[in-house]
Formats: structure tokens, sequence, C-alpha cells
């Protein structure tokens, strides 16, 4: 319950040295080959987002929201400015990987393990690169104790391609919570699921933050969702992708599937696709 | 229940594998019929051999034969594990070089276009003028010494070496797999590339945990054509080679233009040549993960 307390909004100057993800000035051009036509797919991005913090990005297709999610991850580099994670250039040698977790939009577990195997995949490569301490065996035993939280127990030796999507989906969020990465970056983790699904796994996410006190980058472009999973919901406007609007959910936690009927969550709602329709 | 349904299926598996070979055995049968009534109708031996006569022709010398099928599978199994192992070395050397990859590329396109059988001599004459290239990695008795009271222990004394034959074999069948371990190293998705970078995977970790994982059904698909062309390699290196193998007893038939022996010489090279593909086959389905074949 430590989300509780209200962050404050629009960040100040002294913040950037606490915000957990920091884009300062960021800019992210793509095609900068000269052969190629330049895409300006992000500009200006400053955007913090603070240490157990849960922050939701909307906006509409192909404004730049996966970009923002990878640059935080340092799959890509910055055209202009810095990203940093808990101070912490993510382009630099010095950037903690087992501090970050990456949900992709579609499943990554790897047809050719099974789905034990590719929980601890992510363990395997960062404990041979000196990024994690803790024994082979504690993992294994963890992984146990997440394939029973996300509800895959019995499903240890199922290889990937006997799973449902949803499954599947749960086998890739448990492969970025199992080294227990202190951000959770996440690129549209349900968007593929039906509505039922979705918001069971949307509780169990919350319930999962809750615990573990992460900080949620949050990509989607389901706005209720964004409403009721965040403290605060940024609106990306396309070409060039910038922050268009910041609405702070100042809805009660924890949330149940109650939350969704409050007057206070509709009007939450209704705010956050007025700001989005303005993006069209 | 799932050790059951575990049974249930290992029966269901087994039922279908039975099921599935009744159409092979009706083509022998017919095989064999259609061959006997040609030979009837052609009635002489010399231009078209009766199955009678192939089986007499055969079982007269079936020491020689034993022990040169012993000898020429020896040498086949040698080249296609040599064409395996340096086929995929050398993809995934070029696959994860680049500058390396531009440079090979053009050549092994280039030798490629060579028609093979013209390079066996060379093979041949390298290990000849060079007798001490010849690696014997292990010498054993042929099965042919236990099973037929003629043939002696020394007569029988075979190996697995690399040698002229094994090398021009391994050479023939090396180029699916080395290409197909190329393309299957590139294909990875570009999720799994960016799953990599976000764990700071060196590039020898994407190799071990993702690309070659990726490639293996690329490759266990080319090694079946490999197979097939150890093979035909290691065949045609025993024409040219002259007194090895079971290649040599063909050059001999047809010198001697023995139809019946060659016609029984050919079959069992045949039903040797099957039972190598299904093995193959089977250990390529037990030592993967499912779904890497078909
Ligand atoms: N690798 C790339 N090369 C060129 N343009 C790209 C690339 N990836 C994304 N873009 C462009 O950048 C913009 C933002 O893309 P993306 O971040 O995927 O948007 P979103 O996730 O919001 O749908 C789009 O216009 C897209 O076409
Ligand atoms: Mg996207």
């Amino acid at each position: 319950m430590s989300n509780e307390t209200a962050e404050p909004t629009t960040t100040s100057t002294d913040s950037g040295e606490e915000a957990m993800i920091s884009f300062s000035g960021v800019d992210k051009i793509y095609g900068t080959d000269a052969t190629e036509e330049t895409v300006t797919a992000l500009q200006d991005i400053d955007l913090d987002v603070d240490a157990g913090e849960f922050v939701s990005v909307v906006g509409p297709s192909g404004c730049g929201k996966t970009t923002l999610l990878h640059l935080a991850a340092g799959i890509l580099e910055p055209t202009d400015g810095t990203v940093t994670i808990d101070g912490i250039d993510v382009q630099g040698a010095e950037h903690d990987r087992s501090e970050v977790g990456l949900v992709f939009q579609q499943p990554v577990a790897l047809e050719w393990r099974t789905v034990k195997k590719n929980l601890l995949l992510p363990v395997q490569i960062l404990k041979q690169n000196g990024a994690i301490d803790e024994s082979m065996d504690y993992y294994r035993e963890r992984a146990d104790e997440l394939l029973e939280l996300v509800g895959l127990e019995g499903f240890e030796d199922a290889y990937p391609n006997e799973l449902s999507g949803g499954m599947q989906q749960r086998v890739t969020i448990s492969q970025a919570l199992i080294y227990d990465p202190s951000v959770l970056l996440m690129d549209e983790p349900f968007g593929s699921l039906d509505a039922m699904t979705k918001d069971e796994l949307n509780l169990e996410l919350l319930r999962i933050w809750d615990e573990t006190e992460k900080t949620v980058l949050f990509i989607t472009h389901d706005l209720n969702e964004a409403v009721f999973l965040s403290d605060r919901v940024i609106v990306l406007s396309p070409r060039p992708g910038r922050v268009a609007d910041e609405i702070e959910i100042d809805l009660p936690r924890p949330r149940t599937g109650e939350t969704r009927s409050r007057d206070r969550f509709v009007e939450l709602s209704t705010e956050v696709h007025q700001h989005f329709k303005h993006q069209r | 229940m799932a050790t059951k349904s575990h049974a249930h299926r290992r029966f269901v598996r087994t039922r279908h594998w039975v099921t599935s070979r009744v159409p092979t055995v009706i083509a022998g049968v017919v095989f064999l019929v259609l061959w006997q009534l040609t030979a009837m109708v052609i009635d002489n031996n010399r231009i078209f051999a009766y199955p009678e006569y192939t089986w007499r022709q055969v079982s007269e010398r079936s020491d020689t034969v034993f022990i040169r099928i012993v000898e020429t599978f020896s040498s086949i199994a040698v080249a296609f594990v040599l064409a395996v192992i340096v086929g995929v070395l050398l993809g995934v050397v070029i696959a994860e070089v680049y500058t390396l990859r531009q440079m090979a590329m053009p050549i092994v396109i280039f030798t490629y276009a060579i028609p093979h059988p013209i390079l066996a001599p060379v093979f041949i004459i390298w290990f000849i003028v060079n007798p001490g290239a010849e690696i014997v990695l292990f010498s054993f008795t042929g099965p042919s010494a236990y099973l037929l009271d003629s043939v002696t222990a020394a007569d029988a004394a075979q190996s697995f070496a690399i040698d002229g034959v094994t090398t021009f074999g391994a050479w023939v069948g090396f180029f699916p797999v080395f290409l197909s371990t190329i393309t299957g190293m590139n294909a990875l998705e570009e999720r799994f590339e960016q799953l990599g970078t976000v764990l700071g995977a060196t590039r020898w970790q994407m190799v071990r945990y993702f690309r070659f994982w990726r490639a293996l059904p690329n490759i266990a698909s080319s090694i079946k054509a490999t197979v097939q062309l150890s093979i035909i390699g290691v065949i045609v290196a025993e024409f040219i080679a002259s007194s090895e193998g079971i290649g040599y007893q063909i050059v001999l038939a047809w010198k001697g233009a023995d139809l019946g022996y060659m016609f029984g010489v050919l079959l069992i090279i045949m039903m040797g040549s099957y039972l190598f593909y299904q093995t193959v086959v089977w250990l390529l389905k037990v030592l993967t993960p499912p779904g890497t074949i078909e």
C-alpha cells in the first residue's frame, strides 16, 4: 500500500534525482541513415516515473508508445537526450540489466523450451553475466512460486504451443518477474486477450505490483484499463509523439472489480477519453 | 490421469506407426510381382535378371557383399556425421561474423555450382598421395565374422575413418546443413533479439540460447537431405577409388556384365539407405524438442 501517497504531478526540479525512470529531452528519429526516409517517432519527451509508481501511456496507434518503452529498456538509443533508470543512463555500461523487466506485446516464450525452462532463461543469462547472485536452486523454487501465482501450476513441463494465448502471456510476464526487477516495462501485455482474461490478469498484476513495490510503465490502447491500473495516465499525441496530457488517477487502492462501477472511475475515464479524442 | 493418457497416446502412436507402414509393405509386394512379370516377358538374365537369379548371384558371394556393405555404410556414417558437424559449426561462424559472410558466400555459391562427381578424384588423390592424412577413428571386427563361418576376423576388420571416400561424402552432404544453419540463425524474430538486449546477452549467449535453437528445425530438415547426399558421395567415391566398398562391387558387376549381381547389390544399397534414413529421422525426433521436425 505504499502507493497510496500521492506523488507530485508535474515534476519539480529536484525529483530528477529520485525518479526511477526518467526521460529528459528525448527525441527519437528513425532512419537517420540518409538513405531512408526519416520518421520522428518521439520529440521532446520529459517524463519521470517515481519509484513504486504505476504509470500508463495511452495514445493512438503509431504515436510512439513502443518506441518510448524500448528506449527505457535500452533496446533503442535516443537520437537526442537521455533515459535513466535509477539515475543511471540505460545506454551506459553501468546500467543494471537485472533492474529492468520488459513484457513484450507478443509472447517471447521460446517454443523449444518448456514453460519452466522458459522462466529460467533470463536467469541463466543474467547469472552468467554476474548481474544476479542467488543460486539456480533459488530461482527454480521461485519459478514454481511464480507459476502458481499466475495460475500455471501443472504446466511446468508443457511447451508454449500447447498453451492458450492468455497462458502464453502469463509465461511472458513471469519471464520478466522471475529475477525480481524493480522496474517493469509492459507493452500492451493484455492487448490480444479477451475481456475476461484481461480483467483477471489486471487484478493479478495489481496484486503483484502491490506486494513487490515495483515501478511500472504500462502501455495500452485500452483507456479504461489505463485508468483502472494507474496512478497517472500519460496521453501521447501522434506525429511526432509528444506528451500531450497527464491525468492523475486518485482512485483508492486496492482496486477491485468493483472499482470500475464507481462514479469517480467513470468521471476519470470520460476525462481520459476526451483528452484522447483531442489527439486524433 | 496424466500417465494414463500418456500411455494411451503411446498406443495410438504405435498403432498409427503400424498402419502407416501398410502401404510400404504393399508397395514392396507389388514391386516384386512387377519385377517377376517383367523378367518373364524379357526372359533373359543378361538383360533383365529374374528375382530368383538375382538372389542366387548375391548369395553365392554373400561374404563379400556382407563385408563390403558394412564397409560402405561405415563410410556413409562417418561422412554423414562429418557433414553435419562441420556444416553446423561453419554455419554458426559464418552466420555470426558479418564480414566473413560477405567474403564466404560468393565462394560457397561458386563451389556449390561445381558438379560434385568431378571433384571426387581430387579427394581420393589427396589421401593416396598423402597416406598419413587418413585418420582411423575406430577399428572393429565387422558383424560378418560373427554371422558367417566362412569369414575370418581378419577379413572382416573394418574401421570408421576419415579418408578420401568419407571426406568426399561429407563434402557432398555438407552444403544443405551449412546453408540451412545460416538461414535459420538469421531468421530469429526481432522480439527475441530485443529480449536478448534487455537481458544484456552476449553474442555467444544469443547463439547458445536463441539462434542455434531457432535454426534447429531448418537444420533437421536439411539433415534429411544430407542422408541422401552423403550416400551418393560415398558410393561415387567408391566407384572411383576402386577396391573399396559396395561401390566397387557395382563396378565389378558392370565389368563382368553380371546383371543379377548388380541388381542384388543395388537392392541391398536401397534397403540400407532406407534403414539409415529412418534411423536418422528417428534419432532427430528423439533428440530434438517437440515440433522441431515438420
Ligand atoms: N524500426 C523502425 N523504423 C522506422 N520507423 C519505425 C520503426 N519502428 C517504428 N517506427 C515508426 O515510428 C512510429 C511509432 O511507432 P511505435 O512506437 O511502434 O508506435 P505505437 O507503439 O504507439 O503503435 C510509427 O510511425 C512507426 O511507423
Ligand atoms: Mg506498439
